[in-house]
């Protein structure tokens, strides 16, 4: 073993990689890019109001109740209602919702006061997008306050008229301070907690940047690994890895200063952007620094190891170029760095763990939401242990084999 | 029109012949297609949407009869995959996994509801299970806002029979024993003491007023006729589910790289001198411009056409209402499609530059322009700005044909916006190309 070969080897990579500023902005800045705005589309950033949507609501009842309707809607501080006194038919209630100029549309009818009086029954029209998040809130407070007046006004009908004796089943009076009271400070509540490392809701995965975060920064990882696989593929061609081992270095200082030289981009690069990502969105990687870099040290090892394999199996560069970000987008999406693997049936629950991708970010997601330490996350790193070590005995056997041709 | 084909055709013939490029254009969106449907479901692989969620219940000193009808219910609802556990093993359950959530009623829960002045129910959350445990807080709370409604409704109306009082509870935990059978043959049994009596009647006033309350309250003043983009189960154009949009929005994505490709082919072309070459010819230049033009939208068209088709085959994705829908919205949205890269092809001096330019290009407009997501969650700036990337247009005319099975009236707006681009575009290649062959510029 020549340590001179191998970190003059390391150096290079190192120092090439550098120099690169496109590649710099693939390792650092579009990570960023893409953490932000994912983070963003999943949901929510919590440090940061979320910007408020429009409810258009065509009004042609104009009576009284429509206020009482809308006022939960009013105070909301997501929404912002925008009435107009006039028709709209479906078309345009969906195309205002579908080009995003509101994000639900509610139509009142007239009569909708009446009806709320004992008249005649009316039906709202309310058109939203399911796929949006704010569509869903605006339909649920709707729903609620609707469900407000309607009990309201199905309970006043059990209320005996004046001058006669109440049946069994008849109420003598409608107490509204006790309908507020009761409806404001209901006896029964529902009580949501995490059962999570920190006591309180507003933290780990339930920012959607959580999930994100780390999730990208294995995803960039990986597919800047696989990608500079076409690198080694140039020097076969180019007969360099012969040549330097015609001169002192030797097929095993050449796997090593390889898969050295890729692990130690792979940490720089694992380091700075998880370093940015709490910096700049506050991110939490949990209590425990040494599962932290284990599982960092452990992926950056078997993406090394990955783009060696590549390396030597590929025979163009852009052969290297076109499987490396392929496998990178499939292992990103089978093992739920694109989407949390809860939202996938069981079968590919089991086949993105199993995957080093769905491994190491069980492990964050073990890290920031359970607080695991070393032991907890032991037996996802020993799955990362086995990813590694088999990859990188068939990536060390094929590059000693070609460089020994 | 000859000219344009044969170099339309030379185009198509090395694209069919490069095994990377229909890996990457063709295999590898198949695959994450694949990927995508199986993660999604559907299709002949089974049902869409999520599978049913596991969910613990802690509900102590609870009749075994009720105990066997909530369990019932909540596996048939098909939502919910329940146990029942004690609390320290729903704790441990939730905490590690193997429950989404836990759903924890109060001890003695039956009496509870009649006699205590606060009534919680708890949802405890997995915190790795942000979606399935948000579902489950969801729909338990919609249960809880019913009963709270009901709950307000009866205090207003009756007042004096809303709370038990203290000498009617002495004969409550008695009452409430057994299952709902035994509970009811002994608040008939005319065999009981004088609180007992007294707590019965006041149980049969209680179930009496809640008859007639759920009576009034089924007979609403006002309904609410909601038309949700994502049809409901009784919707008969059948079931939808992420991958409806997910499937167009990754085909529109992925055609971007494969058009992207196709644009630096002709800087590879001005490397090699092969385009230099063509310039010579007899005749005018516009027509290599135009047949690269044409053979990116054909090599898109066959792409979506593939994806889309894979999708409907496999996965029993909606192909529209129509035969010319679809396919319309696939020749416009590579029409425009080709018509970018080519102009961003024109604009930048280098193929290495139009790579990274590209790659940046499409990842980000992929975003601002709604092909991993939709953009609702997006600041107002960066959904702005998404309405000025053809990918944005592409997708919701996608998402209306596909997801709505909109006709061509439904997506007029993207359709015309798609169409108003291809020309424009379409013109910008030629004027640029043009004017680059003047100055000598591909020389």
């Amino acid at each position: 073993m020549n340590l001179q070969v191998i970190g003059a080897m390391v150096r290079l990579r190192l120092l090439r990689t550098l120099r690169d500023r496109a590649g710099l902005v693939w390792m650092f800045v579009m990570p960023m890019v893409f953490s932000y705005m994912m983070g963003m589309l999943m949901g929510d950033w919590s440090n940061g109001s979320p910007p408020k949507r429009r409810v258009v609501v065509y009004d042609q009842d104009r009576g009284p109740a429509v206020e009482r309707l809308l006022a939960p809607l009013r105070a909301h501080e997501r929404f912002e209602v925008v009435v107009v006194d006039s028709a709209a038919t479906d078309a345009r209630a969906r195309a205002l919702t579908d080009n995003g100029g509101a994000t639900a549309v509610l139509r009142i009818p007239s009569g909708f006061t009446g009806a709320m009086a004992g008249g005649a029954k009316v039906d709202l029209q309310l058109t939203v997008d399911g796929n949006r998040l704010s569509s869903q809130t605006a339909r649920s407070v709707i729903d609620r306050s609707l469900l407000r007046m309607n009990t309201e006004q199905a309970a006043r009908s059990l209320v005996a008229a004046p001058g006669t004796t109440p049946g069994r089943n008849d109420a003598r009076a409608f107490d509204d301070k006790s309908f507020a009271e009761g409806w404001e400070q209901p006896r029964m509540r529902l009580q949501a907690s995490t059962l999570g490392r920190l006591p309180t809701n507003d933290w780990g995965l339930t920012r959607s940047a959580q999930h994100v975060g780390p999730a990208y920064v294995l995803f960039f990882m990986l597919m800047f690994m696989m990608v500079s696989a076409k690198d080694l593929v140039q020097e076969r061609q180019d007969r360099t890895l012969a040549r330097l081992v015609i001169s002192r270095a030797s097929a095993f200082d050449l796997v090593a200063g390889y898969f050295l030289g890729g692990m130690v981009i792979g940490l720089v690069q694992g380091a700075i952007l998880l370093g940015m990502n709490a910096l700049a969105f506050g991110l939490d990687y949990g209590d425990s620094p040494a599962a932290l870099v284990a599982v960092v040290v452990m992926f950056a090892a078997f993406a090394s190891s990955a783009s060696i394999l590549l390396g030597t199996l590929a025979r163009t560069g852009p052969q290297a170029d076109g499987l490396g970000s392929g496998l990178t987008m499939a292992l990103g999406a089978v093992g739920g760095l694109w989407w949390p693997l809860e939202v996938v049936p069981p079968f590919m629950q089991a086949i993105g763990k199993a995957l080093p991708t769905g491994q190491a970010i069980s492990i964050f997601h073990g890290l920031v939401g359970r607080g695991w330490g070393l032991g907890e996350s032991a037996p996802l790193l020993g799955g990362l242990a086995v990813w590694f070590v088999v990859v990188f005995a068939l990536a060390a056997a094929r590059l000693r084999r070609q460089v020994s041709a | 029109m000859t000219r344009i084909w044969v170099f339309a055709q030379r185009d198509l013939r090395r694209m069919a012949a490069d095994r990377r490029a229909l890996v990457v254009n063709l295999a590898l969106p198949l695959v994450l297609t694949a990927v995508m449907g199986l993660s999604f479901g559907g299709g002949v692989f089974g049902k869409k949407g999520l599978s049913a969620i596991p969910v613990a219940i802690v509900a102590e000193d609870v009749p075994e009869a009720l105990k066997t009808r909530l369990l019932d219910g909540l596996e048939k609802s098909g939502f919910f995959a329940p146990v029942w556990a004690d609390s320290l093993t729903a704790d441990t359950m939730v905490r590690s996994g193997k429950v989404a959530a836990a759903l924890v009623l109060p001890p003695d829960p039956l009496t509870a509801f009649f006699q205590a002045d606060s009534l919680i129910i708890q949802v405890w959350r997995d915190p790795s299970s942000e979606i399935k445990a948000g579902i489950v807080e969801e729909i338990v709370g919609r249960g809880v806002l019913r009963v709270q409604a009901g709950e307000a409704a009866f205090r207003a109306l009756w007042p004096e029979d809303y709370m038990t009082i203290g000498a009617d509870s002495l004969g409550m935990g008695d009452l409430l024993e057994g299952n709902v059978a035994d509970i009811w043959t002994r608040l008939r049994d005319p065999g009981q003491t004088a609180a007992r009596e007294r707590a019965a009647d006041f149980l049969v006033r209680q179930f009496d007023h809640q008859v007639a309350l759920q009576r009034a309250l089924q007979g609403t003043a006002v309904g609410l006729a909601v038309s949700d983009k994502i049809p409901t189960g009784e919707d008969k154009q059948g079931e939808s589910s992420l991958f409806d949009y997910f499937l167009p929005s990754f085909a529109v994505f992925f055609l971007m790289f494969a058009v992207a490709a196709g644009a630096r082919d002709l800087h590879r072309e001005r490397a090699r001198r092969t385009l230099q070459r063509q310039l010579l010819g007899p005749g005018p230049a516009w027509p290599i411009v135009l047949g690269k033009w044409v053979a990116s939208v054909v090599q898109g068209i066959v792409m979506l056409t593939v994806l889309l088709g894979a999708g409907a085959l496999l996965f029993r994705v909606n192909l529209g209402p129509d035969p010319w829908t679809l396919p319309l919205v696939i020749l416009l949205t590579c029409t425009a499609a080709a018509g970018f890269f080519l102009a961003l092809a024109l604009l930048v001096k280098r193929e290495k530059v139009l790579d990274n330019l590209c790659t940046a290009v499409i990842l980000i407009s992929g975003m601002v322009g709604g092909n991993f997501m939709p953009v609702d969650n997006l600041p107002p700036w960066a959904a702005g700005a998404g309405h000025y990337v053809f990918n944005y247009w592409a997708n919701l005319a996608f998402s209306r044909v596909i997801g709505d099975n909109g006709s061509l009236s439904s997506i007029a707006t993207p359709m015309t916006v798609l169409a108003c681009a291809s020309v424009a575009l379409l013109v910008v290649i030629l004027t640029l190309f043009n004017a680059r062959v003047k100055r000598g510029g591909w020389a």
